[in-house]
C-alpha cells in the first residue's frame, strides 16, 4: 500500500512530466527564459520552425540566438518582464511575426 | 477624507508619466516607423463617489473602449486606458498602416488597441518603477467596449477608493487623439504612492 503514495518529488516530476508534455504537443512556440535572460525551456515547434534542438538552445542567451531582435519590440517586452515585472501582449496585428522564423 | 497633493507632488507626478508615455511613444514609434507623440498634460484625483460623473463629463461620451490591467506590488492599482468609442479605429488604421482594409481593420482592431494599451500602461509603471525605486507584478491587459459605468464597476470599488484621471494626448502624424488613463485605488495605496513621491523628493533635492 505504501508505494502508490506519491512522494512531494514523485509528484512534481510527475507534473514536470506532464507539462512538458503538453508545451510540446500544441501548435505555437514556446520558450521560458530565466531572470538572466537565457533559455530553460525551448518546445518542439519551436525545435522545427528554428531549426535549433531544444538541448541546443538550452542555456543560451535567447536574444543571442536572433540576433535581428536586437531594439525590437519583443525584446523590450523581455525587459519589462524581467526589470519590472511587467506582463506585455504582442499581437499579431502589429507583430506580423515576431521571430525571424519564417523568411530564413 | 480628502487626498490633497502639494504643487511639488503634482509635478513630480505628472513628470514620471510624461516619462512613462514618451517611453510608450518610442516603442509605438518603432512598430508604425513614423514619429508617435504621447504625453500627459494634466490630472486630478477623483473620489470613487463621483468618479463615474466626472469621467462622463471628462469624455463627452458615454460608451467608450477601454483596455485594463491590475498592478500589484508597492501599491495596487487597476489601471485604464480610456477612448470615447470611435475614436479608437483612428490611431489603429495608423498604427496598421493604409495597406489594410476596412474589414481587416475591424476585425484587427480589438487586438491591436489592447496591445497599445498594454504598452502605454506597462511604460507607465516601468517609469513609476524606476523612478520611485518600487516594485510592480502586472496581469495581461483586457479589452472592454461599453458604458462608463459597466466598465468601471468590473470591480466593485469602495466608498474611499481613489481615482487618478489623467489625460494623454496622441500626436500622430497628421492626427491628433486624446484619451484618458484612469488609475483606480485604494487610500492605502495612494498614501503609499505620496509617501514613495516625498522620498523621491527628498532625494532629489538631497535632503
Amino acid at each position: 500500500m505504501e508505494t502508490n503514495i506519491p512522494t512531494l518529488h514523485g509528484l512534481a516530476e510527475e507534473l514536470l512530466r506532464i507539462g512538458t508534455s503538453a508545451a510540446n504537443g500544441i501548435n505555437a512556440g514556446i520558450v521560458i527564459i530565466d531572470s538572466f535572460g537565457l533559455v530553460w525551456f525551448w518546445n518542439r515547434w519551436l525545435e522545427e520552425k528554428s531549426g535549433l534542438t531544444a538541448e541546443a538552445a538550452a542555456g543560451k542567451p535567447f536574444l543571442k540566438l536572433f540576433p535581428e531582435l536586437n531594439n525590437s519590440r519583443l525584446a523590450s517586452a523581455i525587459d519589462a518582464a524581467l526589470k519590472h515585472g511587467l506582463t506585455s501582449l504582442l499581437s499579431q496585428s502589429l507583430n506580423k511575426a515576431p521571430l525571424p522564423l519564417f523568411n530564413k | 477624507m480628502t487626498a490633497q497633493l502639494s504643487e511639488l507632488q503634482q509635478d513630480a507626478l505628472i513628470e514620471i508619466f510624461n516619462i512613462g508615455v514618451g517611453q510608450a511613444a518610442s516603442s509605438m514609434s518603432q512598430i508604425v516607423g513614423e514619429e508617435i507623440t504621447l504625453s500627459v498634460p494634466r490630472f486630478e484625483i477623483l473620489h470613487n463617489a463621483d468618479q463615474a460623473g466626472a469621467i462622463k463629463a471628462a469624455i463627452r461620451s458615454t460608451n467608450i473602449c477601454a483596455v485594463s490591467q491590475d498592478f500589484t506590488g508597492s501599491l495596487d492599482a487597476k489601471a485604464f486606458l480610456i477612448f470615447p468609442e470611435g475614436k479608437t479605429q483612428e490611431i489603429v488604421r495608423r498604427m496598421l498602416g493604409d495597406s489594410v482594409s476596412v474589414d481587416e481593420l475591424s476585425e484587427m482592431e480589438q487586438e491591436a488597441l489592447t496591445e497599445i494599451g498594454n504598452i502605454i500602461l506597462n511604460s507607465c509603471f516601468s517609469a513609476l518603477s524606476e523612478v520611485l525605486q518600487s516594485d510592480f507584478k502586472s496581469t495581461l491587459p483586457v479589452y472592454h467596449l461599453g458604458t462608463v459605468d459597466q466598465i468601471l464597476s468590473v470591480k466593485a470599488s469602495r466608498d474611499d477608493d481613489l481615482l487618478m484621471l489623467l489625460h494623454i494626448d496622441f500626436f500622430m502624424p497628421s492626427a491628433y487623439i486624446d484619451g484618458y488613463l484612469f488609475f483606480l485605488m485604494t487610500l492605502p495605496s495612494f498614501n503609499a504612492l505620496i509617501k514613495k513621491i516625498d522620498q523621491f523628493l527628498a532625494r532629489a533635492h538631497g535632503n
